[in-house]
């Protein structure tokens, strides 16, 4: 009908999340989200690939070296190294995600109620964080694990509190400086009750530092558990856990140098992972912050 | 500065008790108690179970229990170890030597290696030297102590196995192999430190190469050298001391790593042992000790802060 020439029409993009689509454009985002959708899926997935039962003895194939029947090779009950780094994702994975959004949970409800109400409350909130922070991070988490029991939940629960006044500072100093603005008074006097003013006016305004913050500690997180895991207090055995493999293999590291290297190239990998793409997360949802970086980490 | 110094040593007494009520508390919340570890869990009679409660005194409410052991812990006395039947105190004397000696060691290392080296990434700053020295920080931060002390032992095994095999040997006994044993752990924790006093020396010196006085130093002639080491150095250092105190946090939790790396008996490795035993007095003891020294370090680097800066002795 219309005989008007099919003048081009302006690209559309499809509609990306403005966070995607931001990173996917950064360098350094991109590669992170690859790498880590990578270990996710190896999380969900990972026993649908793994050649063999990652927990099943072969007494065979002891310490067998890397073959085309075992490509990582084997540990000292004969299990496939490739299928344990491969499930030990699902630990790592986990241990990062709910660590760090637990911490995030109890450090934005400490920090927003200390920020808004103030004054005593914010004190004794303040104080009782002080004397965290008075114990060596890696220290604090051992003692933590050591009264809640051994566990994949505990000691995200234990690297959590570590971590949550981090989060609470962040929340708090937001909050703060929210809490004197002219929309708050109006929403004061329109009769709005306080928790709808802290859960619709306060909390949205405090996520965005907050959201940086944990795309940061993703990485420390993960390195926090690993250690945890090397030192003996991570999930049970069997469970493959790349910490335990590791601390494991040391035994046989001149014989079977294969049990220390997988897991080490594994957990280098997530790291970066983590570390490239908290950086990218910053730089998109922070401009203003140079790319100084953070170094408290665990160990 | 006097009075200042006074407030700070209350502030940091106040601190040492809030963290001895916690560590205390740590040491009553694990589950279990230290009763049915003496007792063993079967054969002991009711009788024989409230004795040894009493005779430890966990007989009394918490708040009575605490002060008691507080008050023994001030005088030296942390108690007897239910699972090795020695004092704890003497394990502690034995222990704290080694994981102070590997601490002062790296301190010493990190330093005399990190601080020139991150003068001279500054100096050269954006050119092959200093990329250089970045990829390798990157690398260093995505990797944890243990696999730095894993990779060590793989290369040291094939390559330096004078170093590998050798189990810790006291100074007092035979200093030779004394240092073969210490080198391999020293490495490890070493490496990481020195990576952060380079790159936070890095970014303080880049901050004040460019101050107004630094140019007016150059534009009056002042050599190149001169300029870099005594005039901005001299104003980049506060900054790098108070992370100097900030690092000791990440090297106590590295000593725990380290030493169970290389099986040094040191406090960490007697910490996690403790743990694995459920030896409570042990477990308490360590953990205070680890967390007293590092609330007094951090106190002492907050007051050698003035020294450095004149600007802040006025405060």
């Amino acid at each position: 009908m219309s005989t008007a020439p099919s003048a081009p029409l302006p690209k559309t993009r499809l509609r990306r999340p403005y966070l995607l689509d931001q990173l996917l454009r950064h360098k350094g985002g991109a590669f992170g989200l690859a790498i880590m959708a990578l270990f996710i899926l190896l999380a969900l997935f990972g026993r649908m690939v793994a050649p063999y039962d990652p927990n099943a003895n072969d007494y065979l194939n002891l310490l067998s070296a890397p073959s085309a029947q075992h490509w990582f090779g084997t540990d000292e009950l004969g299990r496939d190294t490739l299928s344990r780094v491969i499930d030990g994702s699902r630990i790592a994975v986990a241990v990062a995600f709910l660590s760090v959004s637990i911490a995030m949970a109890i450090g934005v409800l400490i920090g927003v109620i200390s920020g808004y109400f103030g004054g005593m409350v914010d004190s004794v909130l303040n104080r009782s964080q002080d004397v965290l922070f008075a114990f060596p991070t890696l220290l604090l988490a051992i003692i933590l694990v050591a009264v809640l029991g051994p566990g994949l939940f505990n000691a995200s629960l234990a690297i959590a509190i570590v971590y949550s006044p981090r989060f609470a500072r962040i929340a708090r100093a937001s909050a703060l400086s929210i809490k004197t603005s002219e929309y708050l008074d109006a929403a004061r006097l329109a009769g709005v009750n306080t928790p709808t003013i802290l859960v619709r006016h306060i909390l949205p305004n405090v996520m965005p530092p907050v959201i940086v913050l944990a795309a940061l500690s993703m990485s420390t997180a993960q390195l926090a558990y690993a250690s945890l895991s090397f030192l003996g207090l991570g999930v049970s055995p069997p469970q493959a856990d790349w910490g335990s493999m590791l601390s494991k293999g040391r035994d046989f590291i001149t014989i079977a140098p294969w049990l220390v290297i997988w897991p080490t190239v594994a957990l280098v990998m997530l790291m970066l992972a983590f570390n490239v793409l908290g950086d990218a997360i910053r730089d998109v949802l922070d401009p203003s912050h140079s790319s100084s970086k953070s170094t408290d980490t665990l160990t | 500065m006097l009075k200042m110094i006074v407030m700070r040593l209350l502030g940091v007494a106040l601190v040492l008790l809030a963290v001895s009520a916690l560590v205390f508390a740590f040491g009553a919340l694990i589950p279990g108690d230290m009763t049915s570890v003496i007792v063993g869990q079967e054969g002991a009679t009711q009788e024989q179970f409230e004795a040894v409660r009493q005779r430890l005194g966990l007989d009394k409410p918490l708040p009575v229990q605490y002060v008691n052991w507080l008050a023994n812990a001030l005088q030296g006395d942390f108690g007897t170890s239910p699972i090795t039947g020695r004092s704890v105190a003497s394990d502690l004397v034995r222990q704290f030597p080694v994981s102070l000696e590997l601490a002062l060691l790296t301190l010493l290392v990190s330093t005399a290696i990190g601080l020139p080296a991150g003068i001279v990434a500054a100096v050269h700053a954006n050119r092959r030297l200093d990329v250089l020295i970045r990829v390798t920080l990157l690398f260093t931060f995505s990797v944890p102590i243990f696999v730095i002390g894993i990779l060590l032992l793989l290369v040291g095994s094939r390559w330096a196995p004078d170093l590998f095999h050798v189990s810790f040997t006291p100074w007092s006994e035979d200093p030779v192999m004394h240092v073969r044993s210490m080198a391999m752990p020293l490495l490890t924790i070493a490496f990481p430190i020195t990576a952060m006093t380079m790159q936070m020396t890095r970014a303080s010196m880049l901050e004040v190469l460019h101050a107004p006085y630094v140019v007016t130093a150059r534009a009056g002639g002042v050599r190149e050298k001169r300029i870099e080491y005594l005039h901005a150095l001299r104003n980049a250092l506060p900054p790098i001391v108070t992370f100097i105190g900030f690092q000791l946090g990440i090297l106590l939790g590295g000593l725990i790593v380290v030493e169970q790396i290389f099986s040094l008996p040191g406090l960490g490795r007697g910490m996690l042992e403790a743990i694995n035993t459920r030896d409570y007095p042990m477990v308490t003891a360590t953990t205070l000790v680890f967390a007293t020294a590092f609330v007094i370090i951090n106190a002492l680097v907050d007051l050698l802060y003035p020294l450095l800066d004149p600007r802040q002795r006025g405060r």
